[in-house]
Formats: C-alpha cells, structure tokens, sequence
C-alpha cells in the first residue's frame, strides 16, 4: 500500500533524526532514542512550561544546578548507555554473580570461607555499605528529576539503578553466606553503619549527598569523590585486599562486578565536567564552581577515609600509606582538568 | 532459590535510616499524610527485574529487526493510519518522560520502602519505554514511504497544538504534589488510559497492516500492569489516613478532568478517524475500559473508604462519543499546521460513523463536503480561513490548551473572562476553577494566538519549518495523495490572517457597549 517514491518526488524525504547533531560522525542508536525527549525551551518547544509546579517554577529550571552550560542537550554518554544495553549488561552481570555464588555454595566452598575474615571483614565492614548504596541512589533518583536534559537524566537513572543493584547484591550475598553456615552476623548491618565510628565519615558524606539540591553537584560529588575517595577505598583496597589474603573468589568477583559500573559512571560524569569546563560563555565560572565542590566534598570525603583507617588495619593495610595512595590516584583523577586545587587547599 | 529472593526482598526495604549530620528539606511537600509501612507492589529485585525485562527485549527488538523489517511490517500498513504515527508516537514520548520524572518526585518524597521499591522498577520500565517509542518512530522513518514527518517527529511536535494539550497535562506527572502526580500518572493515566492505548490501539493497527506498533506497545504493556499495582498500593497507602480522603477525592476530581479533557478528544480523534479497516469506535472501547472496568469495577474498590468516582465521569462518557469528532474537525481544517498528511472520510466510513454515532453526518457532514471541495490547492481556500472568515477561531484554553470547541462542536462551553488585566480563555467552566485556584501555574507561556496575532498562516508554517526540502511544499496535505501537493505559496495566495479570538472577544465586547 505505499506508493514507491520516484527521485525528486518532494514527499521523499529525510530517513533520519537530522535534527541531532551526533557526537561522532554517524547518529547513534543511543543519540536516536534518547535525545529530545525532554522538551528544551531553548529549543523546538518553544511555547514553555504550560503547567508549573505549586511553588510556580518551571518544569526545568537553569537554576536547579550551579553549573552553566549554553547547551545541556549536548552532552552524551560515553558508555552510550540506554535502557537495552543497559539491562542486557546488568543481566550479563547478575548472571555470572548469581552462577558462581551458587556453584561455591553448592560445592561446599563458600561454607568453608574463613569464620575471622567473614566476622570482620564481611560482617562488619561489607555488610553496612548496603547503606551507603542505597544513599547514594535515593540522591541519584532526586538528581534524576532534575537535570536538565534527557541525556544527563538517563545516565543519572541507570547510576541510580546500578546503586540499588549493588545494596541488593550485598544483602543476597550475605543471605547466602548465612545459609552456607559461615559465621557472620545475622543481622542487616545497620547498627553498624548507625554506630560504629568506622562509618560514621561516610555515613556523614553520604547524608550531606542525600541533602544536596544541586543535581549535578550530587553527581560529581558521588562519581569524583565519594566513589573513589571512600568507596573506592573500601572496596578496592580494604575489601579486596583482605579477600585476596584469604582467597575469598566470590567477594572479589561482586565487587569487580560493581567497580565496573562505578568505573561507567565516572565516565560520564567526567564528560559532564568536560561539558561546563568547555562553555563557550561559562568555563570560568564553573571552573570556580566545579573547583568548589571538588574541595569541599574531598574535605568530608578525606574525614570518611580518615574514620574507615581501623578497617584498614584489620586486613594489615597501613591506614596512612591508604590515604596517601588513594589521594595520589584522584590526583591523578582530576588532573586533566586544570583546576587549581591545591589553591583552594584540596 | 525463590525462599532466597524473598528473604532478600524483605531486607533490601530495610536500609532506610534516619539521617543525624544533615537533614533534606522536602523538596516535593505532599498534603498527604503517608504510612511508614504499607504492602509492597513489587515484590522483584533488580537481579530478577533485569532478566525479564532482558528478556522481553530480545523478543520485542528480535522480531523488529528481523520478522518485522523482513515482512514488510510497516510497509504494508494502511497510509492514513501510518500518517498518525507522526504525532501519537512522539507525544507517547513525552507521557513516558514524565512518568519517569514522577517516579524521582516519588522515591524522594514518600519515605515509604515498600513503595519505593515499586517507584525505582517503574523508573527504570519509563526509561525503557521512551527509548522504545523513540526507536519505533526512526523504525518508521527509516521504513515508510514519506518518512520526514518521523524523521523530523521530536522537532515538529514542539510547537504542534495538538500536542500541546498532552503536554500540558503530563506536566502535572511531573510537576504537582507527589501524591497529586501519582494520582495523575498511575491511577489515571495508567490503570484508566493505558488499556484503551496500548491494547486497543494494538488491535486497531494490526488491523490496519501496521504490526511494528503492536510489537512495542504490547511489551510495553506488560509493564504497565506493574504501575498499575503502584497506583493501588500508593492508594492504599493515602486511604489508610482519614484525613487524606478529601484531597484524594479533590485530586481525582480534577486529575481525571485534565486527563479526559485531552485524551478523550485526542484518542477518539485517533481512533475514529484514522482506522481504514474499521474495529469498534472510540466509544465502544471507553464504555469497556473506562466506564466499565475503571469507573465501575476500579472506582467500586474505593468506596467503602468513602471516594466516588470523579465527577465528570459521566461527562467523560458523552465527550467520548462527541469531542473526538470537534477535535478531528479542527484538526483537518488546521492541516497545514500540522506535519502529517490526512486523509479524509469515505462514504464508507460515514456509513460506520453513522451506525456508531446515529446522526453523525447532518451534523458533520457540510464540513466533509467543504474540506474535499478545498483539498486542491486551485480553489485557492483552506477550511481554517474559511472557518476564521466566517466566525472568529476558537480560543485554547488557558490551562489545559484544548480549543474552545467541546465538549461538541456546535455547543461549546468555551469562556473569556477578564482576569485582572488580563482577558483569559477557557475551555470549560471546570478549567476555570482550576485556573482560579492556582492561577500562577498556568501563566508561564504565551498563547498561540497572542503570539501569532495578525500572522498570515503561511508565515507561522515558515516559523514552524512545516516544509519539505525544496523549501516551499508542505509537510502536511489535506489527502494522502494528489499529483499537486500544496506549497506555502499556495497558503499565501489564500490569505489567511491568524487573529485572536480573546482579542476579538473583547473588541466585540466593548463595540458592543
């Protein structure tokens, strides 16, 4: 029932989205279904918002973030991630957790993990950081609702998603320690991350996060300093090395399942700060901005890694040589910004 | 393995904690007093939530890429109702945006794990959804024989004036009290709309050749009952508190108003007029899934508790049989501001209008005959100059954009009121008690009409870029085909000058005195 169109034929039109500038030389299939949902004032829907919040702001607002940018339209995902590769990856990793957890549990190997390590180290140090990620997520669905494209919203979904997964992973990891007969506490951890002085550093940060406005404050916060300032150190170095002193597999492949996640969402939010670090009209000002919250975020992050040196005691790290080698790697992190840091004692 | 998830399920809903070193402000304040602790609707964990939806999407983008292109499945659809796609797929877009944005209103404001849990699913299915409608719409675009209007779908919609109602009501998903939001999107919009949307729709375009539509909205109305399950439980979460009945009773009211007010008309228009090969009307799904299975059997749940179905429920139940047809009206008389090609009733299909709608063609059918009259570009006329030089044009209302033409065309409630300084129009006498309450909500953007006032139609489709890529023919055609499409030059050769019915109103009005 369609009419072939002949060459010239004015209803012959174009075959794709020409109105997305790709980031690289082809539109992508990422670009194509996330782009310009979100309605964009400053662009095709002109008219503005049509229903406004009770308070009488708009249904996105310039000012819900510190940051400037001419257009937040342009930023993209490195990783490219939208909803199927998305699912179709974590699946892949859920997967390959829940197969190897349960082939240890089945062959007898995860009941014999050593009873000191899974006290200590599990229990007392693993086990409450459920916490920490499930803190983590309810800012990422807040920052969600915020930001200001549909492409910086995506990747703050699929980051506040990967949060709950791995607090999930953490809970049915300890179930089935539990079950396998390893002797760790029964209980959740909360009482823990509540009082043990080990946590309350992070517990503080991760409050503060959870009361931020700024959305993109709340990403760089939690993608640039909390993750690798303080869960970096927790699950690369104190959790990682105590498993690897032990041969504890199964806590070693959970957590290098959710470092690469964190590993992603550094990604993008390292493009988002390339993003206002390159406005035409605003560098400057978010150079000071992003600087800012650099500082401050590392002074409370600094405090978290300084109360978590008990826990790294108990796996035989030095707690200074710790901080010096997690400091030295953001350094390095943070350095191809160009900001200053040290003048503003970070 | 299941004893083991639903340990887990049980735990995970305990790593709440309440905060010492800072405390959030409410960023969303609710009116509604809310349980701590309630049933959960989501009883899934992200690991088990992946491989299903991991699942649905292998089958749903398998048989897209390869039955479907290999098939022809869109090919072969029929042109006036492929032609529709343009506006109802991106619109959908939009709808599915703000659901996701309400699930971040929801996860920050309700301090209640159980419904979070459901809250964060939905978040994640609103993703799925946008990124499944955005790749059906380039799926047409790459596929269908005039594909610029999806190409150019997100772009066009912007300024469109039928999307406009819909956006304007989505914005209340996303911008209201929580609660109000989720009573907008999930008990609403969700439990009432998505059945007559997603799986009646779904028969009406595998009826008529298109099976890519079907293949989508079928999976994603599998998600749907999902959200569903999250309405009620955030339902019986406000009805456990008696002092939340009368704002859950006011916000029912005017949450099912602002969503018929648009869908009805909408939907209906869709439905009656774009089907080829006919299924049943517009009313005909309503009355099953709106009237009966929502209205009647949904609604029945809540009135030990003391709520009544919304007011205009029964008004809904007329406009389902008469907004469509003033809405399709003025849609085809508008069509050179729209981006598709329309094509209009046969005999046949005022044969079916007048079986489901007795007396549909005396009341209509002057205007059938005058749009076929003007369909070709020498008789140098359109029916909105022809409408606009006989009568001055109906206004859009001031809260939810519908033009002043319902809830029929010939009897509309459509009202201009002086508000302050400011003369405002109205759909209805119900928009206005909206307006009146929170009259700062509605006041952001700039009409149509007061932005185009003394415009000349074909300069507003140049400022809109309704062009093809020679620069001069129209994306939208009053027919589907015609050796001589219209051209802007055509459009001005009819001079047609966009004026402003509320500033004419009230002209009028002081000539008069």
């Amino acid at each position: 029932m369609t009419k072939d169109r002949e060459k010239g034929d004015p209803y012959d039109g174009p075959r794709d989205f020409g109105y997305i500038t790709p980031a690289g030389r082809r539109l992508s299939e990422y670009e194509a279904v996330t782009l310009y949902i979100q309605p964009d004032p400053k662009g095709f829907d002109r008219p503005g918002d049509l229903t406004t919040r009770p308070d009488g702001r708009g249904t996105w607002n310039e000012d819900s973030t510190a940051m400037r940018c001419e257009d937040w339209f342009a930023f993209r995902d490195p990783a490219e991630m939208w909803q199927r590769p998305y699912i179709s990856r974590q699946t892949d990793q859920e997967r390959s957790i829940d197969r190897l957890i349960r082939h240890w549990a089945e062959s007898g190997a995860l009941g014999q993990l050593d009873g000191e390590w899974a006290r200590s180290g599990l229990g007392e140090i693993y086990l409450p950081c459920a916490f920490m990620e499930h803190g983590i997520f309810r800012a990422m669905a807040y920052a969600q609702r915020e930001a200001l494209s549909d492409t910086l919203a995506t990747a703050l979904t699929l980051n506040a998603t990967d949060k709950v997964r791995h607090a999930q992973d953490i809970v049915l990891y300890h179930i089935e320690l539990v079950a396998a007969g390893v002797p760790i506490r029964e209980d959740n951890g909360k009482a823990s991350w509540i009082g043990d002085p080990i946590f309350q550093g992070c517990r503080r940060v991760i409050e503060r996060l959870m009361a931020t406005d700024d959305w993109a404050e709340i990403a760089v916060a939690t993608n640039l300093v909390i993750e690798p300032l303080v869960a970096g150190s927790i699950y690369d170095e104190i959790l990682a090395h105590g498993a690897s002193r032990i041969g504890d597999m199964a806590t070693t492949v959970i957590l290098a399942e959710a470092g690469r996640d964190r590993a992603r969402n550094l990604a993008w939010t390292r493009r988002l700060v390339e993003l206002a670090l390159d406005d035409k009209a605003d560098s400057d000002h978010n150079r000071s901005v992003i600087t800012g919250w650099l500082s401050s975020w590392r002074t409370d992050a600094t405090a978290a890694l300084t109360g978590l040196g008990p826990a790294a005691q108990r796996v035989g790290l030095d707690p200074d040589h710790l901080n010096d080698q997690v400091h030295a790697s953001w350094s390095r992190l943070v350095e191809p910004f160009d900001l200053k840091l040290a003048e503003v004692g970070a | 393995m299941t004893d083991r998830f639903a340990v887990a399920h049980d735990r995970v809903k305990d790593l709440d904690w309440e905060p010492d070193y800072f405390r959030a402000e409410p960023r969303y304040p609710t009116r509604y007093k809310l349980p701590k602790k309630t049933k959960d609707p989501f009883k899934h964990l992200i690991r088990q939530y992946c491989a299903m939806e991991n699942e649905k999407d292998d089958r749903q983008y398998g048989s897209l890429t390869d039955l479907c292109t290999r098939t022809g499945a869109i090919s072969n659809a029929e042109p006036r109702w492929a032609e529709v796609q343009k506006i109802v797929l991106p619109t959908l877009t939009l709808a599915e945006y703000g659901a996701a944005k309400c699930q971040g209103l929801l996860i920050d404001a309700v301090e209640n794990a159980e419904l979070r849990q459901g809250y964060l699913a939905q978040m994640m299915d609103e993703v799925r959804h946008y990124n499944q409608q955005m790749w059906l719409i380039r799926y047409w675009s790459k596929h269908w024989s005039d594909p610029e209007g999806f190409a150019y779908a997100l772009k066009h919609k912007g300024q469109n004036l039928f999307y406009r109602p819909g956006r304007s009501f989505f914005e209340t998903f996303m911008n209201s009290d929580p609660i109000s939001s989720s009573v907008s999107l999930q008990v609403m919009g969700e439990t009432a709309y998505t059945n007559p949307l997603f799986v009646a729709m779904t028969e009406i375009a595998a009826a008529n050749g298109d099976n890519a539509t079907p293949t989508v909205f079928l999976s994603i109305q599998s998600d749907e009952s999902r959200h569903m399950a999250n309405g009620y439980a955030t339902l019986a979460a406000v009805l456990s508190e008696p002092d939340n009945i009368p704002l859950l009773q006011q916000d029912l009211n005017d949450m099912f108003w602002r969503g018929s007010r648009f869908l009805d008309p909408f939907m209906g228009a869709v439905y009656d007029y774009f089907q080829k090969v006919r299924l049943k009307s517009y009313a005909e799904y309503w009355d099953e899934w709106i009237w009966e299975d929502w209205g009647g059997a949904y609604m029945a749940r809540l009135e030990p508790f003391g709520i009544t179905p919304p007011v205009t429920l029964e008004y809904s139940k007329n406009l389902a049989r008469t907004g469509q047809h003033a809405a399709a009206i003025l849609a085809y008389a508008a069509w050179p501001l729209n981006y598709w090609r329309f094509d209009p009733p046969t005999e046949a299909d005022f044969e079916w209008f007048e079986e489901k709608y007795p007396g549909y063609y005396d009341l209509y059918g002057n205007f059938w005959d005058l749009y076929k009259a003007l369909a070709d570009p020498s008789e140098g006329a359109t029916p909105l100059g022809v409408m606009a030089s006989v009568q001055r044009l109906p206004a859009f209302c001031r809260v939810c954009q519908m033009p002043g033409i319902l809830p029929e065309l010939f009897a509309p409630t459509e009202r201009i009121v002086q508000k302050g300084d400011q003369w405002e129009a109205f759909c209805s006498a119900e928009c206005e008690a909206l307006f009146d309450r929170e009259p700062h909500r509605y006041l952001a953007y700039t009409p149509f009409f007061t932005r185009y006032d003394g415009w000349d139609l074909a300069d507003i489709i140049l400022d809109w870029g309704l062009v093809r890529a020679d620069g001069k023919t129209l994306l939208g055609q009053p027919v589907l085909e015609s050796d001589r499409p219209w051209t802007v030059d055509d459009i001005r050769r009819c001079g047609v000058e966009i004026q402003d019915p509320v500033r004419l109103y009230v002209e009028e009005l002081r000539g008069q005195k």
